[in-house]
């Protein structure tokens, strides 16, 4: 059991980094976008020098009139050098690619080239300051200049609390039309769960929402609003009704999903031997059903629950985007549309589903052996 | 102990019957006949399968068949029309009218019955046609606001100062005259005891510039208002001699205006201190009004504050009511009916001349008819008070492009006269329409057909699912079973290459596609194939360990057969109907993700052309359609939704039920069975 986990966990653990470098050189490699304005333009290449994912080099007009501020005269280079140095640049296609100037901002006359390092030596400098600094980066469009993780972080708790309550919604319900469609199986009752399972198996949860919202905002004058309300402007109920279409909207396909998933292992369970044994022992029919099938049906289910997790998770994309909820999402769609990709953000996000992903896989796995001892783990074939 | 038996000991048996194969006494079947045999048992599962076979035939013909105009232009004319299905609107659904809700009644249009009789109710003037307007659905209530606008009416309104800050002022739009003995009437709701009210008086006689800088040193303090002394009566102020008596004019023409300060004590901590006002009025010395400013009228007073940085806040309306109506808006006839235009004389000499026959249908609204004519009950019909003649053929049609003239006008310039016919223009014709179509989903943002448009997206995603399904299928073959055949070290690392290359989050798939190809086409096509495989090649892999065992890959092996003979003559045949069905089933969830991806804008765009070899096809996704649709929702706009989201329903139902079919018919293990 032990080497089994520790396996599970290196094995997590390779597949993490590597998809993360995948990542990071891929994007990384692309054409970079800082931000449009040049002031903060200047500031996020500066940083990114000090980070050491960039070089820069000065230039100016008159190098030994400055000194003091940027080091020694030295560091300073010609105009003749500067137009040389674009030019080269211009050459190759890399100007606002991989090479960017900056003309003096301000009182300043400094001329400025910033250059972007290699792709390994950018890795390897990444990989240091994650793991030292837990740095990421900083964002060149939705919150210029502010820390790219600190901006998903932020939005994590919204996107997990709708994740949970949806968890919450779904599986008393789900057990509970699992448990009677296999009870009352073919009846009239088990007819009219298998019609909604077939409708929301077959209904896109986008659809499914925008409906919900035609329903409830449109149809009932405004019932519930429209778009997800912005903490802080609403109160407190108005608030918490922005949660009700959401939650409604990821809710009833997953309970469409497991319904159908505990019907059918129930099924199968309540026509197992050991059902019949435990009735033959002199069990009452609803004794066996509790104590024997309903337990032994719960087994699989358990992994199931705990899968949808990340299933429930990355279906909040859809979500968050179509009704304006403020969470890892729809920062990470905002980062990614309109062109100039904000790169450090995706970075961040990336990492943040690819640790919930897999650890919810690691945990379903770990669970399957918990529960049920008859999954002997890290045995050899 | 051995026994010896004699040859005589044995007789041949059926020495003269030769051995045969006795016939089947049962129907022989082929596999494919067995299978579709069990696939029509299932008289649903056929009936789905004709579904799906009649949507993928749609998706295919409608594009063709429709005019391009009618799907690939923006058509301005024909914006956001509701559906109208022929037959089907004899029953009143889906006849081309729309439901409008809080529309900002008309109060002109309460009192006026000309149109329809004495409803007493009021409609919308702006944009509305009265003679198109279901009065059997109209219906009239009141809705409870903040805008500023005459339309609402009543309410209060409320003077917030904000956090950080001390104090804000309104004061009245208008100057008023004011005489002698006059007095102000406030009547205050309700006021937090933390500031008070201060009405300032300033002349503006004296200081016509009045709004400036200085306005404060010139205006003079008449009260402050506290709140205890908020009651239920106004409060009244009486205008001071020693205050108004000017010496530079007479009292009787002299004009001003108030301010009105909320003071607070200390700057505002949450921004929540206010004065609710509901009335001020000024009376003269005989009670009588000045006037009186509520509602609207005090919502329209002006803001002010001499320093923005201790002064600020906000005048906000309350409780108004606004009267809406909701009715039921024939749209198409609204659109389609013969409008007012003016054209010049060669403009409607070439129409005539166009549509020669025009010139028999006309008939004269100026001459006396009398009843007995034939052409009477045209004239009745059709002759408005001023027109001059109309357009009818034999039949009482109007198919005319114009169908009457209202006036002439003549205008002489440099010794020239031009005229200039006042026409009724006939709606169609000026839209290129000769009888009132039928667009049975509808129009979108855009006046483009719904219809075709939703035929066109399922096209893409269905085009999209065929493709992306033949890469995964060929590559997951080729994977899976070269894995599964060789087996020990090589399947174990291409096992785990595919378990990393899998888990792989889809997020940062989808970002890194978006860099490097951009959205379209080929970014969802790579999208569903760069993992897709991964299934099928899982599949594969199991199927191939099922087979490769088996005593006839044995045999070939014996006679020769190299690996890829083995694999793709021996094995892959009999697990290819295993795979194939997967995959079928599979394109359901293809469509789905199409769907929302192209939502989410990394799809197709709305125009954009598909480019595959030598084709180019117009492409649009049900992605977009319901992206376009989403912000019609609020508008009651329902339709760019409900259609699209039922196609799409019912192409999810019906394939997942030919799927199962399909695997059920093709599943060698049920061979035969009832």
């Amino acid at each position: 059991m032990r080497n089994y986990i520790i396996q599970r966990v290196i094995w997590i653990f390779i597949i993490l980094i590597s998809s993360l470098t995948i990542t990071f050189v891929l994007l990384k490699s692309a054409p970079e976008f800082p931000p449009a304005k040049t002031e903060e333009k200047d500031t996020w290449l500066t940083r990114q020098v000090q980070d050491g994912y960039y070089t820069v080099e000065y230039y100016s007009e008159n190098p030994e009139g400055i000194d003091g501020v940027l080091g020694t005269e030295d560091d300073l280079g010609t105009m003749e050098e500067y137009a040389a140095v674009l030019n080269e640049a211009t050459e190759k296609d890399a100007i606002n690619e991989t090479v960017f100037y900056i003309s003096p901002i301000g009182d300043s006359t400094v001329y400025k080239i910033f250059t972007r390092k290699p792709i390994i030596q950018q890795y390897f400098t990444w990989l240091e300051q994650v793991v030292l600094h837990w740095n990421w980066g900083t964002s060149t469009k939705i919150r210029v200049n502010q820390p790219a993780f600190g901006l998903i972080s932020e939005k994590m708790p919204l996107t997990l609390q709708i994740n949970i309550f949806v968890l919450l919604f779904y599986i008393p319900f789900g057990f509970l039309f699992g448990i009677i469609s296999a009870l009352k199986k073919d009846s009239f009752l088990d007819n009219m769960i298998q019609i909604f399972i077939m409708f929301f198996m077959s209904l896109p949860a986008l659809v499914f929402i925008l409906l919900l919202i035609i329903l409830f905002s449109y149809t009932m004058d405004n019932f519930l609003p429209s778009l997800f309300p912005l903490k802080g402007i609403e109160t407190g109920w108005d608030y918490a009704k922005g949660f009700v279409i959401p939650v409604l909207a990821a809710g009833l396909p997953a309970i469409a999903g497991f319904t159908r998933m505990l019907r059918a292992e129930l099924s199968e369970v309540l026509t197992s031997e050991f059902v019949l044994l435990a009735k033959t022992k002199g069990l009452s029919h609803q004794q066996a059903v509790v104590r024997h099938a309903i337990r032994n049906s719960l087994v699989p289910m358990i992994p199931i629950i705990i899968g949808s997790f990340a299933g429930l998770l990355s279906g909040s994309f859809i979500l968050e985007s179509v009704y304006a909820i403020p969470g890892v999402g729809r920062v990470t769609l905002q980062a990614l549309n309109g062109g100039n990709y904000d790169y450090n953000v995706l970075m961040s996000s990336s990492a943040f589903y690819s640790v919930i992903g897999l650890f919810t896989v690691l945990i379903v796995d770990l669970s399957y052996g918990i529960i049920d001892p008859r999954i002997r783990m890290g045995a050899k074939k | 102990m051995e026994k010896n038996y004699s040859k005589d000991y044995f007789t041949l048996v059926k020495d003269e019957e030769r051995l045969q194969d006795k016939p089947l006494k049962t129907k022989q079947l082929t596999y494919f006949q067995d299978a579709m045999l069990r696939f029509g048992k299932n008289r649903y599962n056929v009936i789905a399968s004709i579904i799906l076979g009649l949507f993928i035939l749609l998706s295919i013909v409608v594009p063709m068949i429709t005019p391009k105009d009618l799907y690939d232009k923006t058509n301005s004319a024909l914006i956001l029309l509701p559906p109208r299905v022929p037959l089907v609107e004899q029953l009143g659904i889906l006849d081309g009218t729309k439901y409008y809700k809080n529309q900002t009644v008309d109060p002109t249009t309460i009192e006026d019955d000309s149109v329809d009789g004495s409803t007493e109710l009021g409609y919308p003037s702006l944009g509305f046609d009265p003679e198109f307007i279901d009065f059997d659905t109209l219906e009239n209530y009141e809705i409870t606001g903040s805008t500023v606008s005459p339309y609402f009416v009543g309410g209060t309104n409320e003077l917030f100062v904000m956090v950080n800050k001390t104090a804000y002022s309104i004061y009245d739009s208008e100057a008023f005259v004011y005489g002698e003995g006059d007095y102000l009437l406030i009547d205050i709701v309700e006021m937090d005891a933390t500031g008070v009210l201060e009405v300032y008086f300033l002349d503006t006689n004296e200081y016509p510039d009045y709004i400036n800088d200085t306005s404060w040193e010139y205006a003079t303090l008449l009260d402050t208002i506290t709140s205890s002394n908020v009651t239920d009566e106004p409060y009244r102020i009486d205008l001071d001699n020693t205050v108004f008596y000017d010496e530079n004019s007479n009292w009787s023409y002299d004009s001003g205006i108030f301010f009105y300060r909320y003071v607070l004590d200390n700057p505002s901590e949450i921004g929540a201190d206010s004065v609710e006002l509901e009335s001020i009025g000024l009376y003269d010395i005989n009670d009588q009004e000045r006037y009186y400013d509520w509602g609207y009228d005090l919502a329209t007073y002006k803001l002010y504050s001499t320093d923005p940085d201790t002064e600020n806040g906000v005048f906000i309306r309350q409780d108004a009511i606004m009267m809406a109506a909701s009715f039921e808006y024939n749209v198409y006839d609204a659109l389609f009916s013969d409008s007012l235009a003016i054209y010049g004389k060669t403009e409607y000499d070439e129409v005539i001349e166009q549509n020669p026959e025009m010139l028999d249908a006309i008939i004269d609204c100026q001459v006396e008819w009398a009843e007995t004519d034939d052409e009477y009950q045209y004239v009745e019909q059709y002759c408005g008070e001023n027109t001059l003649w109309i357009f009818v053929d034999e039949d009482g049609g109007q198919d005319f492009p114009i169908t009457g003239v209202e006036s002439i006008e003549t205008k002489t310039i440099l010794g020239r006269t031009y005229y200039n016919y006042k026409v009724y223009e006939n709606g169609r014709y000026s839209l290129g329409f000769e009888t009132i179509p039928y667009f049975v989903f509808g129009t979108d943002v855009f006046g483009k057909d719904l219809f075709t448009l939703i035929w066109l997206g399922l096209r893409t995603s269905l085009m999209l699912g065929f493709f992306a399904s033949i890469t995964n299928i060929f590559f997951g073959i080729i994977w899976g079973s070269i894995s599964a055949y060789y087996g020990g070290q090589t399947d174990m690392l291409m096992e785990r290459f595919t378990d990393i290359w899998g888990s792989f989050p889809q997020i940062t798939m989808i970002s890194i596609i978006s860099v490097y190809v951009g959205p379209g086409f080929w970014a969802l096509y790579i999208f569903l194939v760069y993992d897709g495989w991964i299934g099928v090649s899982r599949i594969t892999r199991m199927q191939f360990y099922r087979f490769k065992g088996r005593e006839y890959v044995l045999a070939a092996r014996t006679l020769g057969a190299g690996d890829r003979r083995i694999i793709f003559k021996h094995i892959l045949p009999n697990a290819l109907g295993t795979i194939v069905t997967r995959v079928i089933l599979s394109i359901p969830a293809v469509i789905f993700l199409e769907v929302n991806l192209s939502f989410l804008g990394f799809g197709i765009g709305n125009g954009q052309t598909l480019e595959i070899g030598p084709l180019s096809l117009t492409g649009t996704s049900i992605g977009v359609i319901l992206n376009d649709g989403q912000q019609q929702i609020l508008a009651g706009n329902t339709w760019m939704i409900i259609f699209p989201t039922l196609i799409v329903s019912i192409l999810m139902i019906t394939f997942n039920m030919f799927g199962n079919a399909l695997r059920d018919a093709l599943n060698p293990q049920l061979r035969g069975s009832e």
